[in-house]
C-alpha cells in the first residue's frame, strides 16, 4: 500500500506543483463568468448558459488530467523512469494502480476548484443558493475520473506514447455517447464503459432529485470498472519489455 | 507468476459480471430520473447535449435576427433548426416559447406539432404557456379553408390545449386562458364568429349544468369544472347578453332560462341582471323598479337581525 501511495503522492505533486495549471484554473473561472455577459445573445438564457458551461469546462478538465496519465506512462517507460523505479520492491501491478490513483487525486482537486469556484461565482452573479442537484451533478463529473482514469491508464501501458492519448480521448468521448448501446448488457457498463451513468448536466439546470444512493452506486461501479480495466492493463505490462 | 495471471483474470471475470449488473440496474435508475434520455438526440456529442443546445439556440437567435421575417422561403429552414434544438435539449421551455412562436404565422401546423410534442413532454408538466400557445396559433393562425367540419374539429383541438393550459395553471388560472377556452368549446359546437356571445353563453350554461348535476354532498360545483368561478362566469356572461339585447330571440330565450335555473335564489334586476341589495327598490346599474327584500313589513326598514331596529316588530 506504501509503495502505491508513493508512486501516487509523486504524480500528483509534479502536476499540481504546475503554476500553469493554476493559470487554466483561473482562465475556466473567467469563462464560466464571461456567460453572465450573454444575456442579450441567450435571450435571458444566461444562467443556464452559465451552469452548463461549468459543468463541460469541469469534464473537459477532468479529460485533459486523464490525457495526461497517457502521455505520463509512456514517457516513464521510455524515459527508463519506470524500470528505475520497478528495480525497488515495488510491482508492476502496484506502479499502474499508483499512477491511477495519483491521477484521480489530482482530477478531485482541480475538478473540485473548479466547482467551488462556479458555485461563487454564480452565487455573485445571480445572487441564488447553490441547488443540491448543481452539487451532485459537479459531484458525478469528478467521481467519472475513477473509470475516465482506468480507461486512460489500460491505453498508456498497452499502446505506444503517441497513439494512447488519442485512443484515451476516442474512447472516452464514444463511452460518454452511446447510451443507446447500454441495452447490450454484458458487454455495455461490463467490458466497454457506460460514461453516460455520471451524465446528469441537464439536472442541475432544470433540477429534479438524483438520489444519494445512485451517486453511491455510480461510484462503485466506477470502481469496479476500474478494477477491471487496471487488472487489464497490469496484466498486459507484466508482460511487456520495458528498458 | 501464473499465480499473478489468475488472481488478474478472476478480478477481471468478476469485475465484468458484477459491473454488468450494475450498470443495468443504474441505467434503469437513470432513465427514471431522467425521463428525457428517450427524447435526445442520439448524436455522438460526448453527453454534452444541454450544452450543445445552448450553443445552438444563441446560433438560432442569430439566424433569426438575420431574416427580414420568417416566410414561405424559410420556414422550413427554422422549422428544422427548431426541431434539432428539441433533440438536444427536449426540455428547453424557451425553444417553445420564444423560438416556436416564430414560425406561427408563415406556419402554424407545424408550430403545434413542434408544440404538442412539448406538451406530451413529461419534464413539462407544469408548463401551461406551450399549450396556451398552441391553442392560441390553432384559433388564430390557422387559416380557415370554409369546411365546417374541420373548423369544428380545430377549435375542438384548441378547446383540448386551453383546458391542458387552465388544468397547468394551479388554482388560478389566467382569466384569458379561461376565455380563450369557452371561446374555443363555443366554436368546436359550429357557432361561428358574429354569434359567438350566444355560444359563450351556452357553453358556460351546459357547464355549469353538468357540473351541478356531479355536485356531490354541497361541494363548490367550480370543483366539478375545469372553469374557475362558473357561477360567476354565467351571470356576467348573461348580463353582457342583456345588455346587447338585439333581438336574438335564441339568446333572449337562453337568458331566460338561465335566470330561472341558475339564479331563482338570486336578487337581480329583472332588466340587466345586476345584483342590488336588501332595501333596493331601483337597480343601481339601470334604474329599473326592483322587488325590494330583507326589510321590515310593518315600517319598511333594512333588516339588520331578527327584530326591526326601527320599530321593534319581529322579523
Amino acid at each position: 500500500m506504501s509503495e502505491i501511495m508513493a508512486i501516487a503522492s509523486g504524480t500528483w505533486r509534479k502536476i499540481l506543483r504546475m503554476k500553469v495549471v493554476y493559470f487554466l484554473i483561473a482562465c475556466v473561472y473567467v469563462l464560466i463568468g464571461s456567460a453572465y455577459n450573454y444575456d442579450v445573445l441567450s435571450l435571458q438564457h444566461h444562467r443556464d448558459l452559465m451552469i452548463d458551461i461549468s459543468l463541460v469546462l469541469n469534464t473537459v478538465a477532468a479529460f485533459i488530467v486523464v490525457i495526461s496519465l497517457t502521455f505520463d506512462i509512456p514517457r516513464e517507460i521510455r524515459e527508463g523512469v519506470a524500470s528505475t523505479l520497478l528495480t525497488k520492491p515495488l510491482g508492476r501491478t502496484q506502479y499502474v494502480i499508483g499512477k491511477a490513483v495519483g491521477t484521480i487525486v489530482t482530477g478531485v482537486v482541480i475538478c473540485g476548484l473548479v466547482a467551488l469556484g462556479f458555485f461563487v461565482i454564480f452565487n455573485l452573479a445571480f445572487g441564488e443558493k447553490i441547488a443540491l442537484t448543481m452539487i451532485q451533478s459537479h459531484l458525478l463529473v469528478i467521481l467519472s475520473l475513477v473509470p475516465m482514469t482506468a480507461i486512460g491508464a489500460f491505453f498508456a501501458v498497452v499502446l505506444p506514447e503517441m497513439i494512447a492519448p488519442i485512443v484515451t480521448v476516442v474512447a472516452v468521448w464514444f463511452s460518454y455517447s452511446t447510451g443507446v448501446l447500454s441495452k447490450a448488457s454484458i458487454l455495455y457498463g461490463g467490458i466497454l464503459p457506460d460514461l453516460d451513468l455520471f451524465n446528469f448536466k441537464s439536472h442541475a439546470v432544470y433540477g429534479g432529485a438524483i438520489g444519494w444512493d445512485y451517486i453511491g452506486l455510480v461510484f462503485v461501479w466506477g470502481l469496479i470498472f476500474s478494477a477491471f480495466a487496471i487488472s487489464a492493463a497490469s496484466l498486459v505490462f507484466n508482460y511487456k519489455d520495458i528498458k | 507468476m501464473k499465480k499473478m495471471v489468475v488472481v488478474h483474470v478472476v478480478i477481471m471475470i468478476v469485475a465484468v459480471i458484477v459491473g454488468a449488473m450494475l450498470a443495468a440496474h443504474l441505467n434503469q435508475t437513470q432513465k427514471k430520473l431522467s425521463t428525457d434520455k428517450e427524447l435526445l438526440s442520439g448524436a455522438p456529442i460526448g453527453g454534452m447535449h444541454k450544452f450543445a443546445s445552448d450553443v445552438d439556440w444563441m446560433l438560432f437567435i442569430n439566424y433569426l435576427g438575420s431574416l427580414q421575417s420568417v416566410n414561405e422561403n424559410n420556414r422550413k429552414e427554422v422549422a428544422d433548426r427548431l426541431e434539432r434544438l428539441m433533440k438536444l435539449d427536449p426540455n428547453f421551455d424557451k425553444v417553445y416559447q420564444d423560438g416556436v412562436l416564430s414560425l406561427s404565422v408563415a406556419d402554424p401546423n407545424k408550430a403545434v406539432e413542434l408544440l404538442q410534442k412539448a406538451c406530451d413532454n413529461p419534464q413539462l408538466q407544469s408548463n401551461w404557456k406551450i399549450p396556451f400557445y398552441a391553442g392560441f396559433i390553432l384559433t388564430h393562425h390557422v387559416k380557415d379553408d370554409g369546411n365546417l367540419a374541420n373548423y369544428k374539429e380545430r377549435a375542438k383541438r384548441a378547446a383540448d390545449f386551453f383546458e391542458m393550459a387552465i388544468k397547468r395553471s394551479g388554482q388560478t388560472p389566467e382569466a384569458y386562458i379561461v376565455n380563450s377556452y369557452v371561446r374555443a368549446l363555443a366554436r368546436a359546437k359550429g357557432v361561428k364568429e358574429d354569434s359567438l356571445k350566444y355560444g359563450v353563453l351556452e357553453v358556460l350554461y351546459e357547464e355549469w349544468d353538468r357540473s351541478k348535476n356531479r355536485r356531490k354532498d354541497g361541494a363548490g360545483m367550480e370543483d366539478y369544472s375545469v372553469i374557475p368561478n362558473l357561477t360567476e362566469r354565467l351571470v356576467k356572461a348573461a348580463q353582457e347578453a342583456k345588455a346587447s339585447d338585439d333581438g336574438n330571440a335564441e339568446l333572449s330565450k337562453l337568458v331566460e332560462k338561465i335566470k330561472q335555473k341558475v339564479l331563482a335564489d338570486q336578487h337581480l334586476c329583472e332588466k340587466c341582471l345586476t345584483p342590488y341589495a336588501p332595501g333596493d327598490k331601483f337597480c343601481s346599474s339601470c334604474g329599473t323598479g326592483v322587488k325590494p327584500y330583507g326589510v321590515c313589513s310593518s315600517c319598511g326598514t333594512v333588516l339588520k337581525g331578527n327584530y326591526c331596529s326601527n320599530c321593534g316588530k319581529k322579523k
